[in-house]
């Protein structure tokens, strides 16, 4: 089987012009042919464009003129960001034919870069309902074990990345949409600090607690991509207005004397994670603190306040952004879908409000109990992925997700994998920092990956039967 | 999104659900209300939550809670 390469490694053999992107494009859309059939991550295929960037991105290396080192890696993004003329469904009936005038502001930034577009990619419906068996499309499956789940609602990436149909792509999360799927389908993923990529373009969830992000095999691949998604786009739809740093500047610092909050709490009691993934903790934590790393035991606030935040806040926005395709098209959208917005048409009067009263107060908490420490650190999914049929329709409202900390506050926070359970399927730590901290989690996950050295660890494919 | 009048005797749960749909323009047949009720009796502790927490007060200083 060929190998697959990071984006690292992919630019570092173009630069030597020892790789055509041209190749490295076509060995894409031929894991694509040969394997998306029975995973369902891509909803378009753009073969033609992809090919198209590529063969720019060969000419430019030839002339020596290569714009980056995202020059010429395939990408995709997640199909609630808008591409120019090229469909953009949200996994929806509802936007099944829709092709937007323009990119998405994330999506013209990694055109501007070189990269090569492969297509656009499956996500539960407009981002929040999923998996979605009664859309035009189905659902994302685990590359690990296609009867698996692979979390939401970034799926599609998720999967096109573990399964090296792409390099990178994009994701957005509003209460974990990046970092679970890309936990459990064992790549890592990160949600910026709100607002450092722009939300032009995107298909909006909830103003509040969107964010726009990047996912790669590797927490050094998501620097790259981020470098480029990060930045004002002259607006105002998100995209801060402050300098973006260097995020792979201190990728190789290591991390001795970095302060490490363990949230216990959140995945011992508040939803306990299982074994294998509480030892995949201690395992990274043995790790950084035989790095040289200090790890202290903190008290953020309990999961389940930043959950009922986080989801009254996700219900009244998201019903508010489809209240008017909800009153006239309520039997066109996913079951699951219109079932969660209509939470949002359920609630009195002065909830919304309180919730973001309660929001400012979490934020406040969190902060001081981050007070002595640089990192937090908590489990990144409570298990190995389940079985697709166990996957509960309302799961989001029955637990408290270890995500919703980070879309309440704003703060980036990051899923990498720290090894496999006893069914061969990833397990994932969460580390979190505070606003615009992101050089310090991509130092802290680096060391941790470059430690465990799983990176050539992938899974095998499913083939056509021809 | 909008508190309704409270009949003396409660409705059921589903008409009250029913009402609040109705008045936010959304008219759902029996089938697409049974699928809506879980999610809303799952959602009663968090809202509890919010309606209880500290930080998520409304009161102005000074005056006085209605």
């Amino acid at each position: 089987m060929q190998e697959i390469p990071t984006i690292v490694e992919a630019a570092a053999i173009i630069a030597d012009r020892r790789l055509s992107p041209v190749e490295l494009v076509q060995q894409c859309l031929d894991r694509i042919e040969a394997s998306d059939h029975a995973l369902h991550s891509f909803v378009t295929v753009t073969p033609e464009r992809a090919l198209a960037d590529a063969r720019a991105a060969e000419q430019r290396m030839m002339r020596g003129s290569l714009r980056g080192r995202l020059d010429g890696i395939p990408i995709a993004h997640k199909d609630v960001i808008a591409t120019q003329g090229i469909r953009t469904t949200a996994h929806s009936r509802l936007l099944e034919t829709w092709v937007p005038d323009e990119d998405a502001h994330v999506a013209s930034l990694l055109r501007q870069a070189g990269t090569a577009l492969l297509g656009k990619l499956a996500t539960h419906e407009f981002a929040w309902g999923g998996p979605p068996f009664d859309l035009p499309w189905p659902p994302a499956r685990n590359p690990w074990d296609i009867a698996r789940f692979t979390s939401g609602s970034s799926s599609g990436t998720a999967v096109a990345v573990a399964a090296g149909f792409v390099l990178g792509g994009t994701g957005t999360d509003t209460a974990g949409s990046i970092r679970a799927p890309a936990a459990l389908c064992g790549l890592a993923g990160i949600k910026p600090t709100y607002g450092l990529c722009s939300k032009r373009g995107v298909i909006p969830l909830s103003a509040t607690l969107d964010h726009v992000g990047p996912m790669a095999w590797t927490a050094q691949d998501c620097a790259l991509l981020l470098q480029q998604m990060a930045g004002h786009d002259g607006i105002g739809s998100g995209g801060a207005r402050r300098a973006v740093p260097d995020f792979s500047a201190a990728l190789e610092d290591g991390v001795k004397g970095v302060r490490i909050g363990v949230a216990a709490r959140w995945h011992e009691t508040d939803h306990e994670a299982g074994a294998e993934v509480q030892a995949g903790v201690r395992r990274a934590l043995d790790i950084w603190t035989g790095l040289g790393a200090q790890v202290v035991c903190i008290q953020p606030p309990p999961l389940h306040a930043y959950q009922a935040a986080n989801l009254v806040i996700m219900a009244h926005e998201g019903f508010a952004n489809h209240a008017p395709q909800l009153r006239t098209r309520y039997g066109d959208y996913g079951e699951l879908l219109r079932n969660r917005l209509s939470l949002g048409a359920l609630l009195e009067e002065g909830d919304y409000a309180k919730a973001l009263n309660m929001r400012q107060a979490l934020i406040h908490q969190t902060s001081e109990a981050m007070a002595q420490v640089d990192v937090l650190v908590t489990a990144g999914a409570a298990a190995e992925a389940p079985f697709m049929e166990d996957v509960m329709p309302w799961g989001d409202l029955a637990r408290p997700g270890y995500y919703h900390p980070f879309n309440l506050t704003g703060w980036p926070a990051m899923c990498v994998r720290t090894g496999h359970g006893d069914a061969g399927l990833p397990l994932s730590i969460q580390i979190a920092a505070r606003p615009h901290q992101e050089p310090l989690i991509f130092q802290v996950a680096h060391a941790l990956e470059r430690a465990l050295d799983l990176k050539q660890f992938r899974p095998s494919m499913p083939r056509r039967k021809h | 999104m909008q508190s309704i009048d409270q009949s003396p005797d409660p409705a059921p749960e589903g008409e009250l659900l029913r009402a609040r749909l109705k008045q936010s323009g959304l008219r759902l047949s029996d089938e697409q209300l049974a699928g809506l009720e879980q999610g809303w009796l799952l959602l009663q502790p968090l809202l509890e939550q919010v309606r209880n927490h500290a930080g998520a007060s409304m009161d102005v200083p000074g005056r006085e809670s209605p």
